[in-house]
């Protein structure tokens, strides 16, 4: 009863506060128009470097030219002047719950989470991804044009993340990539939960028994699907005997085939020098490709990393010595990482603070990380460790038009992005929270 | 916005806690002591013979004119002389800090931090910040429950803050006092805590308490129970006190026993008679007037709204009050009533008149205050605001204006040398003093900042 009413009144005051600004609404079709964006200083995150004034052109969502000087402007094109400003590809956040949550505090809101079973890698983020999202249009505020959506902390396997783009009303048109990788979680977070309740996982030795046990099992999984498929064929061949009757399906262990055949990673959130390194020796030992997420102690481990060429997901920069398993957080931990030569991307592990990822990777240059490989790092990196650079992560031909134009360094709080791109479709810099500004800024 | 901290983790015995505690702690060095080589303290400080000058810096006063090429002299903890560096001759036996290229700022002052009372590493043994035993807890001080090694004040320092008041949490409508200290590396509170401030008291409104309360079934589980309780607290002070008033008037009073004393009603009584500044939690604009009114009903005012998200839906009446405004310059969406936060909320407040300081609240925003500030600045709040949102503004809603917050003559020598402007996302707090006392260092911390 208790439980109604409190459901109920969260919901009564969600709708309330929702209800006072309609969501902004996007355009959705893609513009097929030409549209150049000239005399800006280019930075391609290609070996082509930074091009001072530098075009750019954008037909059907892709990017058709990315020119040094001017280009031939086509009749009816749209043309932006980007002179003394910078054109940037769309900023890439590496780790975030955008579209899985709405408000913290509210369950109802959230869907990061699915706590009863610590191991789920056949959950779907896509399943749960809300493209109406109010925190969408205030994440591209600064100019971050995709992300990757991951589950929670709570799960050993968490389960399927979506790489997406921030526009579309639909999945489908935001939707770049899913699975992108299946989601591993170390430490504090799953033996906190599980141990709670008296299961397996509640130590760390238990985490990694139950990460190891799993993947022999999809081993041996594999096994039987290609012996079934290998009895089949031969079966199709000769007719002899009866049809093989196939493995019975096992949606846990099925999700875990393509990471078993290398196709995508495993994403292993560890902060602690030694989750870090469990990380990494069940990797060697399973033969599966590690991509190690948050990290914040993998800078006194870094030639154990560097050594695999595991690649970091690294951040947020602001992580703290809260809680136990992050002690040896340092503000300097992506310049480690960059001098021993690891592959890194910056993550907000936010849904709500999205938009300050480039302040993220600003303090990380602050702290020692060069200029150009923070904007690698949420850019050119992300796209690369997540598997996507064919579509993001560079300004270049045949890529999609996720493209950002910015009157000074993104990373500064006090410059401005004054235009945004995505797929080639020119989004407003509106969002909710602009609409309540405009409502309430007049002073009557 | 911490009524309880969001990641509760799991209770472990106190043996393998303290264990862990030890081996945790020990990872992250106390203080870095920048005191002078010799142990003694640095010039510019009490007791030190030698006076400290910085020199040629930008110097941000705060609330005079912005000095591009400026110095500023500083002796026996005092902020001595501030003027133009071809104006300002340099003492013969002055400790000389170049301050060329670099920018010098007053000590940020943060009205709202649970630094001490919630102490690193977050966990459970560590969370002493909320009485959640009752909704009203007046008689609680945050002071008897600060840690004073809490390892975060090293990394507040290297953001260059000097003074913060610390705060009991938000759980309860009346959650007690606050305590308002600078953050000098020091041992015993009585050296931390800022002499002669005034007394602070924190209440809160709506989610918190109800949440809190009302998941044990009990009062308040309504923002209507939330402010009945309010009143009948005071309705009880207003009676304890007259009470007082009474016994204190009775000609025969040398021979008949005073009223008992009631602790949590002498510190309401307190308030009412404005002998302490109260400072509330709260988020939604209907709260935030309903809070003005039942102040006025018992004759006293807020000296701030802390958080007070929804406050620029009604800066007209907070103005009117000339009531402060402490918030987050972008923090929004962890609660219902946090989803109509606007990072345009600092510049429509400062458009009404309303002082607006940037709060932290936690123990990692502390360390960027003046971030926070510029992210308020790129959206709309004038730059000089932006300043005075981290100085002088919270100063003036703790009551200490008169002492901290700008760089003038006369005041404490609480000062960040920085490396570039305070608003560029790449600068970073070379130095930090407190009274003329070097407590940060980062040349002397290896270009650590602990």
């Amino acid at each position: 009863m208790e439980r109604h009413v409190i459901l109920g009144a969260a919901l009564g005051g969600l709708a309330c506060v929702l209800s006072m600004v309609p969501f902004v609404a996007v355009a959705d079709d893609d513009d097929p128009e030409v549209i150049v964006i000239r005399n800006g200083r280019v930075h391609t995150m290609t070996e082509t470097g930074t091009i001072d004034g530098g075009s750019v052109v954008i037909a059907d969502g892709k990017i058709t030219l990315v020119a040094d000087g001017e280009v031939h402007t086509p009749r009816g094109a749209v043309v932006i002047d980007a002179t003394g400003k910078n054109v940037f590809p769309g900023l890439i956040d590496a780790g975030t719950t955008l579209g899985l949550v709405e408000i913290s505090a509210v369950d109802v809101t959230k869907d990061t989470d699915e706590k009863a079973d610590p191991v789920l890698p056949q959950l779907r983020v896509i399943d749960g991804f809300n493209p109406d999202s109010a925190l969408i249009p205030v994440a591209r505020m600064n100019g971050i044009t995709s992300v990757l959506t991951t589950p929670g902390e709570v799960g050993l396997f968490g389960g399927q993340s979506a790489f997406v783009r921030l526009r579309g009303a639909t999945l489908e048109e935001a939707l770049i990539k899913a699975p992108a990788a299946i989601h591993v979680n170390l430490g504090e977070a799953p033996k906190s939960h599980f141990g709670d309740k008296k299961q397996l996982p509640s130590t760390r030795m238990g985490l990694a028994a139950l990460f190891r046990e799993t993947l022999i099992k999809a081993r041996e999984y594999q096994g039987k699907l290609d012996r079934w498929e290998a009895a089949t064929e031969r079966f199709a061949e000769t007719g002899e005997g009866e049809a093989p009757v196939p493995p019975t399906r096992d949606l846990k262990l099925e999700a875990l085939l393509p990471v078993l055949a290398g196709d995508i990673p495993l994403i292993v959130r560890a902060h602690r020098a030694d989750d870090i390194g469990t990380a990494l020796r069940l990797g060697d030992e399973l033969g599966v490709r590690i991509v190690l997420r948050w990290a914040t102690e993998a800078w006194r481990v870094a030639g154990e990393i560097k050594k695999r060429n595991v690649p970091v997901i690294v951040g947020p920069t602001t992580t703290q010595p809260e809680t136990m398993e992050t002690q040896g957080a340092i503000y300097e931990n992506a310049k480690r990482l960059h001098e021993a030569g690891i592959k890194i991307a910056i993550q907000t592990a936010s849904a709500h603070n999205v938009r300050n990822l480039p302040y993220e990777a600003g303090l990380a240059v602050t702290y020692g990380l060069p200029y150009e490989a923070a904007l690698a790092a949420v850019t050119r990196n992300p796209a690369e460790i997540l598997g996507v650079a064919d579509r993001v992560g560079t300004l270049e031909k045949g890529k999609d038009a996720d493209v950002i134009v910015v009157d000074g360094d993104p990373f500064q709080p006090l410059s401005k992005l004054e235009k945004l791109f995505i797929g080639g479709v020119d989004v407003p810099i509106r969002s909710r929270q602009t609409d309540l500004y405009e409502r309430y800024r007049k002073k009557d | 916005m911490n009524a309880t901290p969001s990641r509760p983790r799991r209770a472990v015995v106190a043996a393998a806690a303290a264990v862990a505690f030890a081996v945790a702690v020990s990872l992250v060095p106390f203080v870095t002591r920048a005191d002078d080589e010799d142990g003694g303290p640095t010039p510019g400080a009490k007791g030190s013979s030698l006076p400290l000058v910085i020199k040629g810096a930008t110097v941000l006063t705060v609330t005079g004119e912005t000095l591009v090429t400026g110095t500023v002299i500083v002796r026996d903890g005092k902020i001595a002389r501030v003027g133009l560096a071809s104006a300002v001759p340099i003492p013969a036996n002055a400790r000389v800090i170049d301050g060329a290229g670099k920018y010098l700022m007053p000590g940020i002052v943060d009205t709202h931090s649970h630094m001490g009372v919630y102490p690193w590493p977050g966990v459970k043994p560590n969370w002493d910040g909320n009485e959640m035993t009752s909704p009203w807890t007046p008689h609680v001080r945050a002071e008897d429950g600060l840690h004073v090694e809490d390892p975060a004040f090293s990394r507040a320092r290297a953001g260059g803050v000097t003074t913060v008041q610390v705060l009991p949490g938000s759980g309860n409508m009346i959650g007690g006092q606050g305590v308002v200290i600078k953050l000098r590396p020091v041992r015993t509170l009585d050296e931390m805590k800022m002499k002669g401030a005034p007394r602070q008291m924190k209440m809160a409104s709506g989610e918190n308490p109800k949440r809190v309360y009302g998941g044990r079934n009990q009062l308040p589980s309504t923002r209507m129970g939330n402010f009945l309780v309010l009143r009948e607290a005071f309705i009880q002070a207003q009676e304890y006190a007259a009470k007082w008033e009474r016994w204190e008037a009775d000609p025969d009073r040398a021979e008949k026993d005073p009223p008992e004393r009631d602790l949590k009603l002498e510190a309401l009584r307190d308030v009412m008679r404005g002998d302490i500044r109260v400072h509330i939690h709260c988020y939604r604009a209907d709260e935030i007037l309903t809070l003005i009114r039942v102040g006025k009903e018992f004759g006293w005012k807020p000296a701030s709204f802390q958080h007070c998200l929804e406050g620029y839906k009604v800066a007209a009446h907070i103005a009117a009050e000339d009531i402060g405004v402490a918030t987050f310059a972008d923090w929004w969406g962890y609660k219902v009533e946090a989803f109509d936060a606007i990072p345009q909320s600092p510049a429509i407040l400062a458009s009404h008149g309303v002082r607006v300081s940037m709060h932290s609240d936690s123990p990692d925003l502390i360390q960027r205050l003046y971030h926070e500030a510029a992210k308020a600045v790129k959206h709309g709040l004038s730059p000089e605001e932006g300043l005075k949102s981290i100085t002088i503004h919270p100063a003036w809603m703790l009551g200490i204006d008169d002492r901290v917050g700008s760089i003038e003559k006369g005041k404490d020598a609480d000062l960040a040398l920085m490396s570039r402007h305070p608003f560029d996302i790449y600068t970073l707090v070379e130095k930090t003093w407190i009274d003329g006392r070097l407590v940060f260092d980062r040349d002397r911390a290896g270009g650590r900042a602990w």
